[in-house]
């Protein structure tokens, strides 16, 4: 999943999506990873493995339960699952700083979050 | 100064602002809107009160409904600050969909809490609300279990019970329904008969009716 965009290639695809006045797209169906790259490389963040596993796990609880995971959940899930064993709330925000789960769901074509959990 | 804690979900047309401003006026009271309990937070809405409570809507329910802001007076708050408070309060009253519940500290340990959702609302906003409430509690790490009963089963019935699912799927909060026999339930839950829940009813001494 990891890969790179150029300043170009990012222009052409966030010229052809259209985004909320809260940067969150506004047609999630046409999200793709290069839409995450291009998004992140205009915010002048790099996405590594640990910001790829929580996007594609935000996404897929999304999925499945209709609505982004809560905090506790994607620590657990990322000790368990991405081998992050003193994962914390610390671990995500170092992250995405400006909140793991709602820029998660930004770069990952999801709407914003409506609660305020 | 001890924290008393008035809780709105659900306002009544009539009938409730006097007890309303009653509750307010003892010292260290907050009351915390939720839901279509934020109507107390339209401007002018709210009366002159005596003494000086701390008041917050729920940020989330107030955005789901008004494009403009909210009374002055009330700060925009979140369900993982109000279950903050509500840990700490000494005694509470919840107006919820379902009805009223309160509590007062005696002496001892404080119980663990019950989450009581008997009403399924018509409205979407409210129902996701009711979710919200409950995956509040669990954010927040409360020691509290999950009752559903009466009409409260039919949030399991439908598409929208895959968010309910969350509570057991990783094990955030117990969920308990008691629900007719012949009625499948879409998440997993314990199933409980009206003995069981007179057993509950003892054991859990901080309800919330939501």
């Amino acid at each position: 999943m990891i890969g790179e965009v150029s300043d170009v290639t990012g222009r052409e695809i966030l010229a052809a999506i259209e985004l909320g006045a809260d940067g969150y797209m506004l047609d999630p169906e046409l999200w793709t990873p290069d839409v995450a790259r291009a998004l992140a490389r205009r915010d002048g963040v790099e996405l590594g493995s640990l910001h790829w596993w929580l996007i594609e796990f935000v996404r897929q609880h999304q999925r499945r339960y209709g609505m982004p995971p809560l905090m506790r959940v994607v620590i657990g899930a990322m000790r368990e699952q991405a081998g992050v064993g003193d994962a914390s709330s610390r671990t995500l925000y170092r992250l995405f700083p400006d909140g793991p789960i709602r820029e998660a769901c930004r770069y990952g074509g999801l709407p914003q979050p409506e609660s305020c959990i | 100064m001890g924290i008393s804690m008035l809780v709105i979900r659900h306002w009544p047309k009539r009938g409730r602002m006097g007890e309303l401003r009653a509750g307010l006026g003892v010292s260290g009271s907050r009351l915390f809107l939720h839901g279509d309990g934020v109507v107390l937070a339209e401007p002018g809405r709210l009366p002159d009160l005596v003494g000086a409570p701390q008041l917050e809507v729920c940020a989330a329910s107030w955005r789901r409904r008004y494009a403009g802001p909210s009374d002055p007076r009330f700060r925009s708050s979140s369900l993982t600050l109000m279950y903050q408070a509500l840990d700490r309060a000494d005694d509470y009253r919840i107006w919820g969909c379902g009805g009223a519940s309160s509590w007062h500290r005696g002496d001892g340990p404080a119980p663990g809490w019950l989450l009581e959702v008997v009403t399924c609302p018509v409205d979407a906003r409210d129902r996701t609300e009711t979710l919200e409430f409950v995956l509040g509690a669990a954010a927040f790490g409360l020691d509290a279990r999950v009752l559903i009963r009466g009409p409260g089963y039919n949030h399991l019935l439908t598409d929208a019970a895959r968010g309910w699912a969350q509570l057991s799927d990783f094990d955030l909060l117990e969920l308990i329904c008691q629900a007719p026999d012949d009625v499948a339930l879409k998440v997993p839950a314990r199933r409980i008969d009206t003995a069981g829940l007179s057993v509950l009813d003892r054991d859990s001494a901080r309800h919330l009716v939501l």
